[in-house]
């Protein structure tokens, strides 16, 4: 199926959740912050939310800010 | 001492992490200003980068408060959802709330920001909302909960200074419930001493020290104008007159005479 990651399309293999998509692109779930569809999906439910065909993902990380 | 929200701090500069040459000089900056907030931002990641990872360790390693923004946000919604991402990254509930309306000024959208700053006041958020000089959306912003208002004294990076002195001024003497800060387009060490002087809580920079040929050293320098500028305003400025008032007393003055001018 087919995602929309940080503005690119990206597919996976199969359904899965945010946790299991982290973890599958070597990123580290508890450094960085995640949106659905343009939801907020707090780092608890990361397990538990299933992401579908065409999702749109942010995945966020710290920057310098002003 | 003072309170910021929830927080006692010592330092009255907030300072933004962008723009330095380097980290270190960033970190300096930081150290050399004792300020006790910085500012830091969300950005998209890519599993490569691991920029992100080493600024916040480095910003960990400083013992300092962090204020998330939702620089960039364009809608009430997206500011919203940054705020929520920013608070499960930060692991912090405080966020400086940015609604832009326009790309060539950075001006605030004042319909979108008061109404992110309601909503995430009632999801339990410490909003800190980045506005204009306006005194009735800053009268806004407190109604819906903020106890927070950070005004611009000029455009975000300009380093034009205090443009919007008066209407400053009046939102100072009128809103007395809630803590102000001057953010944005302070460019010298004297802007802030004025801001402060005005009566302002606090200011927020990043540009003027980020964009100094010495970083650190402008950090100190405006650490300097701030206290000067608060201890000032504590103390009570003298009155403007309109005309000479002597200093020295007159009285036993040699070669006094009553007639100054012959006839």
């Amino acid at each position: 199926m087919k995602l929309l990651v940080n503005g690119q399309e990206e597919s996976v293999e199969s359904s899965m959740t945010v946790q299991a998509f982290l973890v599958n692109r070597g990123q580290d779930p508890k450094a960085v912050a995640v949106a659905v569809n343009e939801e907020f999906i707090p780092r608890t439910r990361f397990d538990q939310t299933l992401l579908q065909h065409g999702d749109s993902l942010e995945v966020v990380a710290p920057m310098q800010g002003g | 001492m003072w309170t910021l929200a929830d927080k006692t701090l010592n330092s009255r500069i907030l300072l933004g992490t962008a723009l330095y040459p380097s980290p270190r000089i960033m970190s300096d900056s930081i150290q050399a200003c004792a300020c006790d907030v910085v500012t830091v931002s969300l950005r998209r990641q890519s599993p490569l980068d691991k920029a992100g990872a080493r600024y916040w360790a480095l910003i960990q390693a400083l013992n300092v408060h962090v204020l998330p923004n939702t620089a960039g946000c364009r809608t009430a919604k997206e500011a919203v959802t940054t705020a929520k991402m920013a608070r499960d990254l930060f692991a912090t509930d405080w966020i400086k709330l940015e609604v832009i309306a326009d790309d060539y000024t950075l001006a605030p959208d004042p319909v979108g920001l008061v109404q992110a700053a309601a909503e995430l006041n009632r999801d339990g958020f410490t909003v800190l909302p980045y506005t204009t000089a306006d005194l009735d959306v800053a009268r806004q912003l407190v109604d819906v909960g903020c106890q927070v208002v950070m005004p611009w004294a000029s455009m975000i990076g300009s380093g034009q200074g205090l443009v919007e002195r008066d209407r400053l001024l009046r939102m100072r003497e009128t809103i007395t419930d809630a803590t102000l800060i001057v953010d944005a387009g302070l460019g010298k060490p004297s802007d802030a001493a004025q801001a402060m002087e005005l009566g302002f809580d606090a200011v927020l920079l990043n540009s003027a020290v980020a964009l100094a040929d010495d970083p650190p050293s402008m950090a100190k320098a405006f650490a300097q104008a701030v206290e000067a500028g608060r201890l000032g305003f504590e103390a009570g400025l003298m009155v403007p007159r309109d005309l000479a008032s002597p200093s020295t007393p007159t009285i036993g003055t040699p070669f006094w005479q009553q007639e100054t001018r012959q006839p």
